[in-house]
Order: C-alpha cells, then sequence, then structure tokens
C-alpha cells in the first residue's frame, strides 16, 4: 500500500514513517501543505494521512483540493483540534476519517487498514477470494484454511491484487502501489515478487491463483 | 389590545402624566379667563352707571333744601316701572330722599337693602363705589349692580347738603351672559384638551417610533436573526446604535480570537504528545502512555470549557435539524461499515439558542457514541414546548450501565478524570449541557419510536420564539 504521510513536525513525521513502513506501508512524506498537494496529484496513493494544521498550505485546503481534481484516495485526518466543529468541517472537506492527537500507532494502522479496506469495497477485514483469504487488520494468508507466511512485499502485492481482484493490474502500476516514489521502476523486481508468492500459495501447481497477461500485467485468477 | 398605553411603557407616562395636567390647567385657565371676562364687563357695567348717575346729578335741583327731579327723565328706563334700572337718592341719614319710578314696585325689602343694609359707609364727598348688593334670602332677582356716588351740595345759606345718589342696574343680564360665557370657555377648553391628548399621543407614537424599531431589532438580535442593529435612527440614538454594534462586533472578534488562541495552544500541546506517544509506544512504556492520555483529556477538558459560553445578543440561533443533518452525514462517512440507519423525527422550527460549535459538539459525542456502542440504527427526535429544546437520541445497542451513567450524570463531573471507553465524550456533551443550564439523562429504551438501547436525552433552555407545535418526520 502506497502512502503519501504530510505532517510538519519533523519528530512525528519520522517515527510515523518508521512504523508505518514497518506495518508494510511504503510510504512518501511531505513537510508542508503545497508539497503534499503536488504529491497527492501526481502519484497513485492508496492513502493518505493529513495534518491539519500545515504550513504555506493548510490541511482541508490540501484536501479540498485533491476532490476538485478527482483525486478519490482516501483521506485520514491527523488533528490536534478534537471538536466536532473540527472534525465535520475536515469530513465535510472530503477527509474519510479523523484521528485526534495524540494517538497510538495501533489505532492510526487500523484506521488506515479499514480506510483502504472500505475504499476497495470490502466491509469486513477478512477478504475471501476462492480458497484464498487474508485478514488485512492481522496481515495473515490462509490458503485452504492453512496459514502461509508471506514476507511484508509478497503480502502486499498479494493484499493489493485481492483488493483490485477484478482488475488486470499493470507491472507499473504494482510497482507504484507498493514501493514509494525513489523506486527504479525499471528493475524486475515485480516478476521475482510475483514468482515467489506463486510458489509459497500454490506449491502444488494446481490453483494458478496469479495469471500472466501478457503486455498488460497481472490478474487474480480465482472465482469469487 | 387596548387602544390605550400601560403605564409602564414611555408612552403611557407621557400619557397619564398628560392626563392628570391637562384638566388642572384647564380649570386654572377656565378660571383665569372667566375673571377676566368677568372683571371686563363689571367695568363695562361701572362705566355705564356712571353715565347714569350723571344724568340724575344733572336732572337734581334742590329747592328750599328739598331735592327735585323731574317727573320724566332722559333715560326711559328710570321711569319704566321694573325696567331693572333703578335711581336712588339718600341723605346722610340713609333716608331715600327720591327714587325713580322704576323702583316704584320694587318690595320695601330691596328697597332698604339698597337704601341701608349693604351701602359702603358714611357719605364721603366725591367717592365712587361700585358694590353688588345681594340679600342671601332673596331670589336671583334681587342681585344688582350698582354704583353710589356721594356729593356735597352747596346750598343758597352758604350751608351744604351731603347726598349719595345710588344707580342700580339689574344683575340678571350680566348674570347670564358671564354664565354662558363660562360655559363655552368650559366646553372650548374642555374639547381643546381632549384634541391636544390625543394629538399628543400620535405625535408620542410618532415620537418613539424610533426606540420601538430599536426594540424590534434587539429582539432579533437575541433571536439570532441579525447581528447587528441595522437602519438609521435619530440623532438622538444614533450614537447608541453605533456604540452597541461596536460593542457586539468586538466581542465577537474577541471571542473569536480567545478561541483561535486556544485551539492553536491545544494544537501546538497535543503534536509534542504525539511525538512522545508514537515513542512511547515503540517502546511499549505503558506509565507514559496513561500519562499522555491523562494529559490529552485535560487539554480536551479545559480547551472545552474555556471556549464554551451561553448564548449573547448578536449569536446566531442554530437550526437543529441542519446541525443533525450535518452530524448525519458525517458520522455515515466514518462509520461506513455500519451502514447506519437513520430515523429522525425532527421539529424544523428547533433553535440552539448558543454556539453552534457547542451543539456539534453535544450532537457530535452523543451520535458518535450511539453509532459506536449500537448496531447501526440511530433515532433522534427534536422538539419545543415552554421555551425547552428537547433531543432524544436512542440506538439499539447493549445500553449504558447505571454506575456509569450515574458517574457522568453527576453536575459538573470532570470529564477530564473519566477513563478511556467510559463515555468521555458524552461527560464533555453533559459539560457542555450544565453550562446552558440544561439537563441530561440517560436511560436504557425510551419512548416509541425509541430504541430499546441507549436513550440519551438532552433538554435545553430555548430563547426562541416557537410558531409550531408538531414535530416533522425527516
Amino acid at each position: 500500500m502506497r502512502l503519501l504521510l504530510i505532517e510538519d513536525e519533523p519528530r512525528l513525521r519520522d517515527s510515523l514513517t518508521n512504523y508505518l513502513t514497518r506495518e508494510g506501508f511504503s510510504v512518501d512524506v511531505a513537510d508542508n501543505g503545497e508539497e503534499g498537494h503536488y504529491l497527492g496529484c501526481e502519484h497513485p496513493y492508496d492513502i493518505a494521512v493529513v495534518d491539519i494544521g500545515l504550513p504555506r498550505m493548510d490541511g482541508i485546503e490540501v484536501i479540498t483540493q485533491w476532490r476538485q481534481q478527482q483525486r478519490t484516495f482516501p483521506i485520514l485526518i491527523l488533528t490536534a483540534r478534537g471538536n466536532w466543529q473540527d472534525k465535520v468541517q475536515g469530513l465535510e472537506a472530503g477527509g474519510d476519517d479523523y484521528l485526534v492527537k495524540p494517538f497510538h500507532n495501533e489505532e492510526l494502522r487500523a484506521r488506515l487498514n479499514a480506510l483502504t479496506r472500505r475504499a476497495s469495497g470490502h466491509a469486513s477485514p477478512e477478504i475471501t477470494i476462492g480458497p484464498l483469504t487474508i485478514n488485512t487488520a492481522h496481515k495473515v494468508v490462509l490458503v485452504q484454511a492453512r496459514e502461509v507466511a508471506l514476507t511484508r512485499y509478497e503480502y502486499n502485492t498479494l493484499e493489493y491484487m485481492m483488493l483490485n481482484a477484478d482488475k488486470v493490474i499493470s507491472k507499473s502500476e504494482l510497482t507504484e502501489h507498493l514501493y514509494d516514489q525513489d523506486f527504479d521502476l525499471d528493475s524486475n523486481v515485480i516478476e521475482v515478487l510475483i514468482g515467489r508468492l506463486r510458489k509459497k500459495i500454490d506449491p502444488s501447481g494446481d490453483l494458478k491463483p496469479i495469471a500472466t497477461l501478457r503486455g498488460q500485467g497481472y490478474r487474480l485468477a480465482l472465482n469469487q | 389590545m387596548s387602544l390605550l398605553p400601560t403605564a409602564n411603557s414611555l408612552i403611557g407616562r407621557l400619557f397619564y402624566a398628560s392626563l392628570l395636567l391637562l384638566p388642572l390647567f384647564i380649570i386654572i385657565s377656565s378660571s383665569l379667563l372667566y375673571n377676566a371676562f368677568k372683571h371686563s364687563r363689571e367695568q363695562a357695567e361701572n362705566e355705564r352707571l356712571q353715565s347714569h348717575i350723571y344724568l340724575l346729578l344733572s336732572a337734581a335741583e334742590i329747592e328750599n333744601s328739598h331735592i327735585w327731579m323731574p317727573d320724566v327723565l332722559a333715560e326711559p328706563r328710570f321711569n319704566q316701572q321694573d325696567s331693572g334700572l333703578y335711581g336712588l337718592i339718600l341723605d346722610e341719614q340713609n333716608t331715600i330722599l327720591w327714587q325713580s319710578a322704576s323702583s316704584a314696585l320694587l318690595p320695601a325689602t330691596t328697597l332698604a337693602l339698597l337704601s341701608r343694609q349693604q351701602l359702603p359707609g358714611p357719605i364721603i364727598p366725591g367717592r365712587t363705589l361700585f358694590f353688588q348688593p345681594s340679600d342671601l334670602f332673596a331670589t336671583a332677582t334681587t342681585a344688582f349692580n350698582a354704583l353710589s356716588h356721594d356729593i356735597s351740595w352747596a346750598l343758597d345759606d352758604n350751608h351744604e347738603r351731603l347726598l349719595r345718589f345710588i344707580v342700580a342696574g339689574d344683575n340678571k343680564p350680566l348674570s347670564i351672559e358671564l354664565d354662558a360665557y363660562r360655559n363655552r370657555t368650559w366646553q372650548w377648553l374642555g374639547g381643546m384638551g381632549v384634541t391636544l391628548l390625543l394629538i399628543q399621543l400620535l405625535i408620542m407614537h410618532w415620537g418613539l417610533l424610533p426606540l420601538k424599531q430599536l426594540s424590534a431589532q434587539l429582539q432579533t438580535l437575541q433571536q439570532g436573526e441579525s447581528q447587528c442593529l441595522e437602519g438609521q435612527y435619530p440623532a438622538e440614538i444614533q450614537p447608541i446604535t453605533d456604540n452597541l454594534n461596536s460593542l457586539l462586533t468586538h466581542e465577537q472578534q474577541q471571542r473569536e480570537r480567545y478561541r483561535n488562541s486556544l485551539a492553536d495552544l491545544a494544537h501546538s500541546l497535543k503534536t509534542p504528545l504525539a511525538v512522545i506517544q508514537s515513542h512511547a509506544d515503540s517502546n511499549s512504556d505503558s506509565i507514559i502512555n496513561e500519562q499522555i492520555a491523562r494529559m490529552d483529556q485535560i487539554i480536551h477538558h479545559q480547551l472545552q470549557r474555556a471556549v464554551q459560553r451561553k448564548v449573547v445578543p448578536g449569536q446566531q440561533g442554530i437550526n437543529v435539524a441542519a446541525t443533525v443533518g450535518t452530524l448525519t452525514r458525517t458520522l455515515d462517512k466514518v462509520y461506513r461499515d455500519k451502514h447506519l440507519h437513520w430515523s429522525t423525527y425532527i421539529d424544523e422550527q428547533c433553535y440552539f439558542s448558543g454556539d453552534e460549535a457547542d451543539l456539534l459538539e453535544i450532537l457530535g459525542n452523543v451520535l458518535d457514541n450511539s453509532c459506536k456502542y449500537g448496531q447501526g440504527r440511530i433515532v433522534i427526535t427534536t422538539s419545543h414546548k415552554d421555551n425547552e429544546l428537547a433531543i432524544d437520541i436512542s440506538d439499539n445497542g447493549q445500553g449504558i450501565d447505571s454506575r456509569t451513567s450515574e458517574v457522568l450524570l453527576r453536575r459538573g463531573a470532570r470529564a477530564d478524570t473519566a477513563q478511556p471507553g467510559q463515555g468521555i465524550g458524552l461527560a464533555v456533551a453533559v459539560d457542555i449541557i450544565s453550562s446552558y443550564d440544561g439537563a441530561c439523562t440517560i436511560a436504557n429504551g425510551g419512548p416509541k419510536p425509541h430504541l430499546a438501547g441507549a436513550c440519551v436525552s438532552i433538554r435545553l433552555p430555548m430563547l426562541l420564539p416557537q410558531t409550531s407545535d408538531s414535530p416533522k418526520t425527516g
């Protein structure tokens, strides 16, 4: 999951970046509203975390402009002003959820998971497609009720494909959503990742869960 | 509605003061006018009698110490019986030496009245006196206007004789004239008084119209329909409205500055707290976590207490229906997974007499709890009666245990001492409601259409006039 974090407080920004990276998010950061707005317009993020009190451009203004420019990714608002007037203002501007400072990291992760899940149209943290089940809250993968251990990138790849099960996902799209903006898009790391994923969730080769569409990308080839 | 003004209004005071003073003024004026007219008429009567005295003097002759008067005098009324004009000549002993033919039929008592009983003292030659002899027991016909003129008549033997010439005229015509004048004066002055009162009433209404306009403006201000006093006022009132508007603007700006400063303070405190929280989470430090949570609650509580306030003039009345609509839209977004089902029975005429942020905080916290702890169904009813706004919110959750609700509903309970998960939001809401002199109760299951879960009933004072009692279903 590619996440944009806009936070002006350096220590909180670093701390959240470290935590979210550990939790499997590919995090891009901005320390002011203008830069954050630019990044949000330029890259296809899966989710954004926006602080309200930002230099150069207020968080509410960033969200409002994104929505006006048809940026539809879910937005979690971080706010120090915990009153309902500010919450309502943020949500009416286009935010999808809010988190009042100070907050526990676990709560932030849970809210982010819920938002990404909702954005793909899943109500429950458990997503099942054919024999494959993932729990987005606990990041657990089950194949025919058997737990499979995956690395962070493997899990993220599978989660993204399951959240977009009816789509053909290009290699570049996958790269953009799995890695931050500094990643070299020309490398063949995605092919390696898909190959490893196929082996882990379908060691016998019976399920053939991921189909390769030549020249187009990949698609989850399981019945929903 | 009575046409007359009430005594405790400015118009009433001026009107009733005039009502008391005007009759007094009319009585005094009437009396002065009457006396002036009477004096003038008596003066004229005096002059008329004086000319008759001269007539008698010119006609009188003394021969052998006896007074002699012609049988027929030049003034015919002296010759005609009961003509109303009588002449007498008296000596020093008030003996009638001569009386005009007109007085021949006058009763002896009347003659005595004229000649003796009320004469002004002894004869002093050259003295002329006007007097009005009247008999207390006599009828009006015996009242006279009389003039006496005393003379000393030189006789041939170098002696002189003292004589008194009296001419009396019947007072009745003058009396009738004076009565008629008095009646006419009363009627005219009375009529003018009533007219003056009515005109004064109209003038006062017109003159005090700007005050009435100011009062109406103040009412709209209090009801929140406007934020300043609008319109042009007379020069005497305009400075007051200008100063009031300036005061209101200043107060609003000061409130906003105060509110922003506090929000900024909270923001600048909470971001460092978030940094500490993030590090504490990384190191699993429960003591720091606990203290951060406590500090956060204290900041939130004190901030809330500092910014909440009661209704002040110039504050907009907040439509409850609009606020509920905003919050349900917002919460639908936050709790999208729960597929919330709202049943709202909202009276569109319900207004919250206070600050919008406070209403948002009250309803936001209560509705957030309903969303959080309910199973997705929430019923909201609002109504108003006897200047009281009633908002009831119920959900289909497990309800709230009596111990928690008891702690939360204790008036003045400190929300910052509540523990997470024990309804901090509700405690904040109760705190705000208390500051507005409102009341809040929590029961499990309310009357229909309410659901079986927790039902929060909020009662708040409402200052606005009501126009409808029947709630509408939204």
